[in-house]
């Protein structure tokens, strides 16, 4: 679009389509609000039952989880002595230098958002979108620089982040950029149960891995059951890595899961995760200097 | 709006399907007025939660005096007007509140716009927010000038004047980049 050209055309044309699990979560809520009202008890009319944006937080992955806070899910029980618990599972994570997940909607073989975090060289790239409409965005911290390119145009735009937004980005990473489905202890619920899954039937074909299930309900503010969700997670049978997780969700206990999401991790070194972000944005200018990293220090 | 009388008809005799009706039609056009006002998809989702809730609790004794449509997304509305009312935010961070998202990590907004559209969509968020309003309700909510200024209680030429004064800033915006 041309700088005014069809501009009303334009922003008629804007268009946001909600996802399914905000459509479940605001009907279930609208449906009890309705009945309620209808049995002529309190309409509850302006109390917020269960925030969506928080309720996605929980229940997307996005990106890195070397930064997710150390010690969480202490209070997930090991059921038996193969069964690793969650917070094993976590403390590897945490040791990860490198990670690259990549998130996909169910039944789509590319994926709709792909982050590589690397700790040594302090940077965190995204990749949101597909084809020529893709978009990646770099986070480089010791450079204080959020650099942004758009595939569409091969345009290219550097800003300095703001303290406001470093503040905000760590936020992020904290709350909501893990790989796990909560990033506090303190939002697990109590009553989540953790097991190693032994019939893997039906399960996807992950070679050398053990399969685990979190599974936990989504309560309203009243205490009512608003949805219940499984996560699945496939971890290396030997170091644990994380290798697929798989979110899924439903409404009523007699109802079968819906599959939702699902992660591939991988764990490239640290040069890939430079050489990426250099292919990306471009050689970089002679005076620039090199990226800060850990020499050698490739996994 | 017969169609709407019929839903609303109804809702009030019990049939939870109409509710689901109105939501799935008009969900998505209140989402996106909601997050061109708020540049923010997850505070944009929360509005939407919060005025469908609503709107399931009270419909029984909603009259409505215009369209369905207008009722709800002068819901959106007054809903994020109180938001900002109620963080006791100012009119000047509200303007602001856009550009700080824009500048934000949002993935789900990146994955669902064009790189046009997020062009666009910056600079609306760089508005005054009455003028981003106007055009927003005139241009997504597809809402006459008059029923602005009646939704809002304003002249009509005062509408006129925010959505003309809007759109001449959006282009400068938008020239700048």
């Amino acid at each position: 679009m041309e700088p005014g050209d069809n501009l009303e055309r334009a922003i008629e044309q804007l268009h946001m389509r909600t996802r399914a699990e905000t459509d479940r979560s605001i009907l279930k809520d609208a449906f009890a609000a309705f009945l309620e009202s209808a049995s002529g008890g309190s309409t509850g009319i302006g109390v917020r039952r269960w925030p969506v944006a928080g309720l996605r937080r929980f229940a997307v992955p996005a990106a890195a989880a070397a930064a997710v806070v150390v010690g969480l899910f202490l209070f997930v029980g090991v059921p038996s002595d193969k069964t690793v618990s969650l917070s094993q599972i976590q403390s590897r994570l945490t040791k990860t230098d490198n990670i690259c997940i990549s998130t996909f909607r169910a039944g789509e073989a590319e994926p709709f958002r792909q982050v590589w975090a690397s700790t040594p060289l302090g940077v965190k790239l995204f990749k949101i979108g597909r084809g020529n409409q893709a978009q990646f965005t770099l986070w480089d911290v010791p450079r204080n620089a959020k650099k942004t390119k758009y595939v569409h145009s091969g345009y290219i735009q550097t800003e300095v982040i703001p303290q406001s937004m470093l503040a905000e980005l760590e936020r992020s990473e904290a709350e909501s950029f893990g790989l796990l489905p909560f990033a506090d202890a303190n939002d697990v619920p109590a009553d989540a149960e953790w097991a190693r899954l032994e019939d893997r039937e039906g399960a996807a074909d992950i070679p050398g891995t053990e399969v685990y299930d979190l599974t936990w309900a989504t309560k309203s503010a009243t205490g009512e059951i608003a949805m219940q969700n499984r996560w699945r997670l496939f971890a290396d049978g030997r170091s644990n890595m994380p290798k697929r997780a798989e979110w899924y969700a439903k409404l009523a206990p007699e109802d079968d899961y819906g599959f939702e999401l699902f992660a591939v991790v991988s764990y490239p070194t640290e040069s890939d995760i430079q050489n990426l972000v250099r292919s990306t944005f471009g050689p970089r200018p002679s005076d620039d200097p090199e990226y800060i990293g850990t020499p050698g220090a490739d996994r | 709006m017969p169609n709407d009388e019929r839903l609303i008809a109804q809702l009030k005799r019990g049939d939870k399907e109409a509710l689901r009706e109105i939501y799935m039609e008009y969900k998505d056009n209140l989402l996106t007025i909601a997050t061109s006002l708020l540049h923010d998809r997850n505070a944009a989702e929360d509005v939407l939660h919060d005025v469908f809730v609503s709107f399931a609790g009270s419909v029984r004794h909603i009259r409505l005096r215009g369209s369905l449509r207008n009722y709800l997304i002068a819901s959106v509305v007054n809903r994020i007007r109180d938001q900002f009312r109620k963080k006791k935010h100012h009119m000047v961070e509200l303007d602001n509140a856009g550009q700080i998202a824009a500048d934000s990590v949002d993935p789900e907004r990146f994955a669902e716009f064009s790189e046009e559209s997020r062009r666009l969509t910056d600079a609306l968020a760089r508005l005054p927010f009455e003028q981003r309003e106007t055009i927003v309700l005139h241009l997504n909510g597809r809402m006459k000038f008059k029923e602005i200024a009646q939704t809002q209680g304003i002249p009509i030429s005062t509408v006129q004047g925010r959505y003309r004064y809007g759109l001449d800033k959006l282009r400068a915006i938008l020239k700048e980049r």
